[in-house]
């Protein structure tokens, strides 16, 4: 198949001299059309910045990135707009919808910056709705719904200009375990209808719903694997909890949260494809016994 | 299409801050009422001044001392009470233009002084004008009660003539028909009043006849005690002869008689040019003054903007990562200052309007507000918002969409 995404040894920096950061430092990364991408990483690893450059939210500062073909890192920030309106849906960790319209008129927005009259805007934004099953509540404005529900008009506005790459940034990051399964069984349905897409996520347990999974640290990609539906892939899981393992995670007690995250082991279907080994961890602790393991 | 969106979208955004966006609105429409109201005012007294002119008759001439100013716009000159401090009318004035051929009515004005006054009240206001000739034929205005004095003192009495105002000041509710006044030190006979003149608004710019006491030649002599110096000739011509003829014809009597061109003759129109060129000065000048008051209604509207592009600055984010690009950004927020401050035009007319009703109701001037001022409010009103607008659109379209959604209030 087809790559939609190609991504050349892209690098992000921020900042000038000594202050300079960078956040995605050489990353070279193909999709193809169809692919359900899960990217996961610590904080500050420089997976939301790769989401922004793939989502042309945001231009990187060397490489090159292709979508469909065309190197759209380059485009004009209007072309851009374009894009991001006709190819590309968001759906974001705080849902981000205006409080001031309803659902309905949340999700047609994308389609009147197309110039699509009135009145079909509101047909497809219905369709939209209904597809995620929230065609009861058009009328309703977000401070009305509970998060589950905001998320999935969100993704009802993602999905309403019917675009190739849909781009999920932590999107059950706010939301309780049945929601984020509603949420979930949704960009799943959208990835088995044909659509691209990428989703970041802290929760390994979500990457049972990707075909694909990625690893950041540093801004670097240090694990990419192929995974099957229904099961997490043991390798992201693996170097996941090991990277969390850190000195500096220990004193901001972030291991001792992800002690209580409840393991379970799948079935190893898992095919196992590392791309890079870590660099430098000299401070990674040994991994602690973990005693909620099955 | 994208405008109508623009305008739906703008139209809720200022719904949701309603309390805000009636008090930036306020700002224009002070302004708006501040500049149509004094526009208004100045287009009703040119409009009562119109009437009152023709009601001068279409074929009435008037001449006036100091020599004439062709200019339209300097015209106003002519009529400056100073400018004609050391011109001066005579009665061989009076003479060159009763010598011309045809029927020409000759009536000359000369102030008289002296205070007016009966037995009982006396009246300050009053201005007394010697003259002769068919008076109520050149003003175009009859004698209500009484007749016009043909010749004046008759059995050694002297008559006069009074303007409604000075019969009611003087008589009140009595007939004042053949009752006695006296002006400066001399006794009259009241012998007829005038029916009333169209009022003046700006009485300073020209005679209000019905302050006026008309006295004749034989009787007034010595009110006028700067002897012959006439302030005003009328003249009025037959039907068959028009007012530029009568004019022009009088014009060159006056020039040939006196060898010089140290007089002015009007007709009735140049009349109305020349107060309405005066009055158009007058009003621009004082708009002008009010526009100060658009203006800061403008900054009003430019500061909420920056208030609320900031406010909103996640919103923005929001719409560029759907799709907005920067154009569409800018046109939203600039739509959203335009219908702000065309509401505010709008309101600012509605509310100029209800201004001009109590002035009707309690001033003598009855502003009118034509329809071209109504659209010029609204143009101008609808452009302030366009220009205070732009900025603060501008920095809303250049938000960085990232830093934009990650924007907290």
């Amino acid at each position: 198949m087809k790559n939609i995404i190609e991504l050349r040894d892209v690098s992000k920096l921020y900042g000038f001299g000594d202050a300079t950061t960078v956040a995605v430092e050489e990353v070279s990364l193909r999709v193809k059309k169809g692919e359900f991408v899960a990217v996961m990483g610590p904080s500050g690893s420089g997976k939301s910045t790769l989401m922004n450059l793939i989502g042309l939210l945001d231009r990187p500062t060397q490489g090159t990135y292709l979508l469909q073909g065309k190197n759209v890192a380059r485009f004009s920030k209007w072309r851009q707009a374009r894009y991001r309106r006709d190819r590309l849906g968001f759906v974001f960790q705080s849902f981000h919808l205006l409080p001031s319209m309803t659902a309905l008129e949340n999700v047609a927005l994308p389609l009147a910056y197309r110039g699509i009259t009135q009145t079909r805007r509101l047909t497809q934004a219905g369709n939209a709705l209904e597809r995620v099953g929230l065609a009861d509540r058009e009328f309703f404005y977000p401070k009305q719904l509970s998060g589950g529900q905001l998320q999935r008009v969100a993704i009802a506005r993602a999905i309403v200009n019917n675009p190739e790459v849909i781009i999920a940034d932590e999107p059950t990051g706010n939301l309780d375990s049945a929601a984020s399964r509603l949420v979930m069984e949704l960009l799943s349905d959208l990835h088995t209808s044909g659509h691209t897409v990428l989703m970041v996520t802290h929760n390994p347990e979500l990457t049972r719903y990707a075909s694909r999974v990625i690893y950041m640290h540093d801004g670097v990609i240090i694990a990419d694997e192929d995974s099957d539906i229904g099961s997490v892939p043991t390798l992201a899981k693996k170097m996941y909890f090991r990277a969390r393992k850190t000195e500096d995670d220990d004193l901001a007690g972030v291991s001792a949260l992800m002690d209580a995250v409840p393991q379970k082991d799948s079935n190893n279907k898992t095919k196992k494809k590392p791309v890079k080994k870590r660099r430098t961890k000299s401070k990674t602790k040994k991994p602690k016994s973990r005693s909620t393991s099955k | 299409m994208m405008f109508k969106n623009n305008y739906r979208m703008s139209l809720n955004a200022l719904r949701a801050s309603r309390w805000r966006s009636f008090l930036t609105m306020l700002g224009v429409i002070i302004g708006v009422v501040a500049v149509v109201t004094v526009i208004s005012i100045g287009e009703g007294i040119k409009q009562s001044i119109t009437t009152e002119a023709e009601s001068l008759g279409p074929s009435v001439v008037t001449v006036l001392p100091g020599p004439q100013v062709e200019d339209r716009e300097d015209i106003g000159q002519t009529l400056n009470p100073f400018a004609s401090v050391g011109h001066s009318l005579t009665e061989r004035d009076v003479e060159y233009i009763q010598g011309i051929d045809g029927d020409i009515e000759v009536v000359p004005f000369v102030r008289g002084s002296g205070v007016v006054s009966t037995n009982e009240v006396e009246m300050p206001g009053a201005k007394v004008i010697v003259t002769e000739g068919d008076v109520p034929l050149v003003l175009n205005r009859e004698v209500r009660f009484g007749t016009w004095h043909e010749n004046n003192s008759e059995s050694g009495r002297s008559f006069v003539v009074i303007g409604s105002n000075v019969a009611n000041e003087l008589f009140n509710e009595l007939s004042p028909i053949g009752r006695s006044m006296t002006i400066g030190d001399q006794s009259f006979t009241v012998r007829g009043v005038f029916a009333e003149f169209p009022r003046s608004p700006l009485p300073f710019m020209s005679i209000d006849y019905n302050n006026a006491v008309f006295v004749s030649r034989e009787a007034g002599v010595a009110l006028s005690n700067n002897g012959n110096t006439i302030f005003q000739i009328l003249a009025h011509g037959s039907d068959s002869v028009s007012a530029s003829e009568l004019s022009s014809s009088i014009k060159n009597a006056l020039a040939d008689g006196r060898g010089n061109s140290d007089f002015a003759v009007l007709k009735r129109s140049d009349m109305i040019n020349m107060y309405r060129g005066i009055l158009n000065v007058l009003t621009l000048g004082i708009a002008a003054i009010a526009a100060i008051s658009l203006f800061v209604g403008g900054i009003g509207i430019m500061n909420i903007m920056f208030v609320s592009v900031s406010e909103r600055t996640s919103e923005i984010g929001i719409r560029k990562a759907i799709g907005a690009t920067n154009g569409q950004i800018l046109s939203q927020f600039i739509t959203e200052a335009a219908v702000l401050s065309l509401l505010g035009g709008v309101f600012g007319i509605l509310g100029s309007l209800l201004v001009n009703y109590f002035i009707r109701l309690f001033t003598p001037i009855e502003p009118v507000i034509v329809p071209e001022l109504m659209i010029g409010a609204v143009i101008i009103a609808l452009m302030i918002g366009v220009i205070f607008g732009a900025v603060p659109a501008i920095r809303a379209a250049r938000k960085d969409p990232i830093e934009a959604l990650r924007y907290r209030i």
